[in-house]
């Protein structure tokens, strides 16, 4: 337990400075842009008049620095702020009520969807994974296996979209099992949500598991050739007493670092399946807000991506930790 | 120790198998109930077994789409208001004035005055009853600065003292120039009647409009947008279906996978690599609508070379118009001649321009470019066949001796950095009326004069041919202000591209307007 402390709290630490440094890097990213929100919205229609209006509106008159400083201040306590683009439109009538839409509503929803996509797409990947690694390893040089390698291959070359595109074209259209429209909002029944969960999820563990396996593979083949399992080969243990207990925990190592990817990918580099599924998550959301320049909500998504990215992190590191020995005394 | 050792490290792996079990059981639990939730309330209203029909949007859903008319702008708001509000007038085929909630109008005898006798009988979807109140509210909305909506320009020609109510059904507009075909000018994007006293808040989210369809479900940047029909709406047997969803699907195949598979009844604009097999397919067809889109490269007429008249012509005649349309539209389209106004719209020019590259060469070398001449070309994929278009129209004008240089920018900030400010760009205008066009691009003040056209004679010929009564009169100023700008303006306009959806082969009654105004009323589907 006491290692585990030691671990974690430096490391929480630091996590509060690195998340700082994100949000004041995003957010000067934001402001170098060329246009802001009033212009990226009004487009065509981008008059002086009314970009200087629009800009009162959202409150851009005010230099970068303050905003900076108010959202900040906002955020640590809580309050994500209200989407920019929400401001408008917005009239001195009604300036005392106006109805603003709260970031984190717009963040949360989003949110909610893509860990719902995440967690199927994890449930597939870590058993399919772990047997795919397993069995290359095991069985290598075998024509199977190594036919299994290769497919393996062809699945780390290929991008999530052409997967996803074919996925689309096979299952929806030519044999029609799922619908082209993962609309998980509309579902109405929980057999209907996980139709519309297939595909999209189908086509992330498809992207993922094929780097794992290769991972996994590539560590379990070292590991097996190691002199320590040979020594358990030649004490007289099972073949898959040796697998399980002797090698596979060393050979995990590698793979979790790779899962440990995977998760922060998960969340936030969806876009592409997102678009192609047509899925409403928060990928999309980050996309539509880095386009009209909506600098609340991309701070805001900004935030939980990193958060999950710094949290696996160190969820890995634990787990290797114990996982090894010798991490654990050192 | 052996044993030891083993028995930690399958209990290890054992409980963290558990531990990940429960924490993906956790995520899914309590997450996966609310996304039934919300749209548990409106399915009583948009069961299966009604006529529901599913119309997939070209543009993307975004969190800046509106529902308030006074703030029409991108593609979601212009299919969601186009369903809920409806305006004075509207456009027919020709793009010419007809009747909606006025039912006539008329004008004094110089055309400074109208005066529009509105429909009877109309009501806002919250029962409450439409009279000129609502009209001279929302003019009066769209001209006030606080508000600062983008058709405030529209309706340049009026100020707030110049709408007044004469009684409950009859409204009088006091124009401060004389403007013949004044009940065009009602028909714009943001120039929708909303009711009396309605706030920017009341507005944006919710909507209470005089038109065919009600709003069920609106969340900016999601999609699908719910709709059910208005079932007292004033034109009896009106709309045929009896809900309406407005569906986002960013990428193309999925749209048209979407389709294919019957998960949606309408697609907008499928790619042109699509239509043989939509049309050929045994559910699918394509709907055609001549009017759409016209590309176009616009020449600062003020700005070296174009500021000689030899040189532009030059340009446009080294444009094979034909060629241009069969490349980059393949040929779903009509020729134009350069200006965004097609012949076939009142007061349209009629003829095209030869494609004639000895006769480009000539111009060239009498404007003193012998050797051939370079100019840029800057463009962007902000929309659909931009980029095609400069790098087909690169190869016809390299015949003349044009070296068309492509300066390829982002699409986020083309309208904001390059467009007007370039001495040459790609551009592009969707179909208006004559009048409209004109007043929009080529007047010496007008906020989109694009290619610099500042011309004192011009604008009183333009002026005059406003303030005349006369139609035949009236239309042969029109031709000649025209006339002018294609023979000595700065736009190549090749061709105006038809505006293609692709439909189940049940939907009946679907015609894409070609405009940002869309008639959802005749949508039906056939059983």
């Amino acid at each position: 337990m006491r290692y585990a402390l030691r671990l974690i709290l430096p490391r929480l630490g630091l996590s509060v400075i690195t998340l700082l440094a994100v949000s004041l890097i995003i957010f000067w990213a934001v402001e170098w842009l060329p246009g802001d929100a009033a212009t990226r919205i009004l487009g065509q229609n981008a008059t002086p008049e009314r970009v200087k209006v629009l800009r009162e509106q959202m409150r851009l008159d005010r230099p970068p620095w303050v905003r900076y400083g108010l959202w900040v201040s906002d955020f640590v306590r809580g309050n994500w702020g209200v989407s920019l683009v929400s401001h408008i439109p917005a009239s001195v009538a009604s300036a005392g009520g106006r109805t603003e839409r709260p970031v984190a509503d717009m963040v949360l929803s989003r949110l909610k969807n893509t860990l719902i996509l995440a967690t199927v797409a994890l449930i597939l990947y870590v058993p399919a994974s772990l047997l795919l690694g397993v069995i290359t390893a095991i069985y290598r040089g075998r024509r199977f296996a190594d036919s299994l390698s290769v497919l393996v291959l062809v699945g780390t070359a290929a991008p999530e979209f052409v997967i996803g595109i074919l996925l689309l074209l096979v299952f929806t259209v030519m044999i029609p099992w799922f619908p082209p429209l993962s609309l998980i909002d509309q579902a109405q029944s929980f057999p209907e949500l996980l139709r519309m969960l297939a595909l999209p999820a189908v086509t992330l563990t498809m992207s993922m598991t094929a780097y794992a396996v290769r991972m996994m593979q590539t560590s379990l083949i070292a590991v097996l050739d190691s002199d320590y399992v040979r020594m358990a080969t030649l004490k007289g243990l099972s073949q898959q007493r040796v697998i399980m207990l002797h090698a596979l925990p060393n050979a995990l190592g590698p793979a979790l670092r790779v899962t440990v990817i995977n998760i922060a990918w998960l969340i936030g580099g969806v876009v592409l399946v997102e678009n192609i599924f047509t899925f409403p998550g928060i990928g999309q959301l980050l996309v539509d807000s880095i386009r009209l320049l909506d600098t609340p909500v991309i701070e805001a998504i900004a935030m939980i991506l990193a958060s999950v990215y710094i949290l696996a992190n160190l969820g890995a590191d634990l787990v290797t930790a114990a996982l090894n020995p010798r991490l654990r005394t050192g | 120790m052996s044993t030891k050792r083993k028995m930690t490290r399958r209990q290890f792996l054992k409980t963290a198998g558990f531990a990940a079990m429960g924490a993906t059981l956790a995520a899914c639990g309590p997450t996966a109930t609310p996304t039934t939730a919300p749209t548990a309330q409106i399915q009583p209203t948009v069961a299966k077994a009604l006529k529901t029909v599913r119309f997939v949007m070209s543009g993307k859903a975004t969190s800046a789409d509106t529902a308030d008319p006074a703030f029409n702008n991108t593609s979601h708001d212009g299919r969601l208001i186009s369903a809920v509000y409806e305006q004075l007038a509207q456009f027919d085929e020709s793009l010419k004035a007809t009747p909606s909630l006025a039912e006539s109008w008329e004008p004094n005898a110089t055309g400074g005055e109208w005066t529009f006798k509105l429909r009877q009988g109309v009501t806002f979807h919250n029962g409450e009853k439409f009279t000129s109140k609502d009209v001279v509210y929302s003019y009066r909305r769209l001209l006030d600065p606080n508000v600062a909506s983008p058709g405030a320009g529209n309706l340049s020609s009026l100020d707030s003292d110049g709408i007044e109510a004469v009684d409950d059904y009859t409204v009088r507009f006091k124009l401060k120039q004389p403007n013949v075909d004044f009940p065009l000018s009602t028909v714009f994007r943001q120039a929708y009647i909303v009711p009396d006293g309605a706030s920017n808040d009341d507005l944006k989210a919710t909507a209470n409009g005089t038109g065919p369809f009600k709003l069920n479900k609106f969340t900016p940047g999601e999609t699908p947008t719910l709709f059910v029909k208005n079932e007292n709406y004033w034109q009896a047997g009106f709309p045929k279906a009896d809900a309406l969803e407005l569906l986002s699907i960013p990428e193309a195949p999925s749209r048209i996978a979407a389709l294919q598979a019957g998960q949606v009844e309408i697609v907008e604009d499928p790619p042109f690599t699509d239509l043989e097999a939509l049309k050929s397919g045994s559910d699918t067809t394509i709907v055609l609508q001549p009017k759409g889109n016209m590309e176009l490269i616009a020449m600062q007429i003020d700005q070296p070379p174009f500021d000689d008249n030899r040189v532009r012509l030059a340009m446009k005649y080294a444009m094979d118009r034909q060629g241009m349309l069969d490349l980059v539209a393949q040929g779903y389209g009509t020729l134009v001649n350069d200006i965004p106004i097609s012949s076939t719209l009142e007061y349209g020019v009629r003829g095209v321009r030869e494609h004639d590259i000895a006769r480009a060469k000539q111009l060239l070398s009498e404007a003193g470019y012998p050797d051939g001449l370079t100019v840029k070309v800057v463009v962007s994929d902000v929309q659909a066949r931009f980029v095609e278009f400069a790098t087909v129209y690169q190869q016809f004008a390299a015949e003349a001796g044009i070296t068309l240089e492509l300066d390829i920018r982002p699409a986020d900030t083309y309208w904001d950095v390059v467009w007007l400010k370039e001495p040459m760009f790609v551009s592009a205008y969707i179909a208006r009326p004559t009048d409209g066009m004109l007043a929009l691009l080529y007047l010496s003040a007008a906020d989109w004069n694009e290619i610099h056209w500042r011309n004192k004679d011009w604008d009183d010929l333009f002026a005059q041919a406003r303030a005349t009564l006369d139609y035949d009169q009236r239309k042969a100023l029109y031709q000649q202000a025209q006339q002018q700008i294609v023979d000595e303006g700065g736009h190549l306009v090749p061709y105006m591209v038809s505006t293609i959806n692709a439909t189940r082969k049940n939907v009946v009654g679907w015609l894409p307007s070609g405009t940002p105004y869309h008639d959802f009323r005749p949508i039906d589907l056939a059983s």
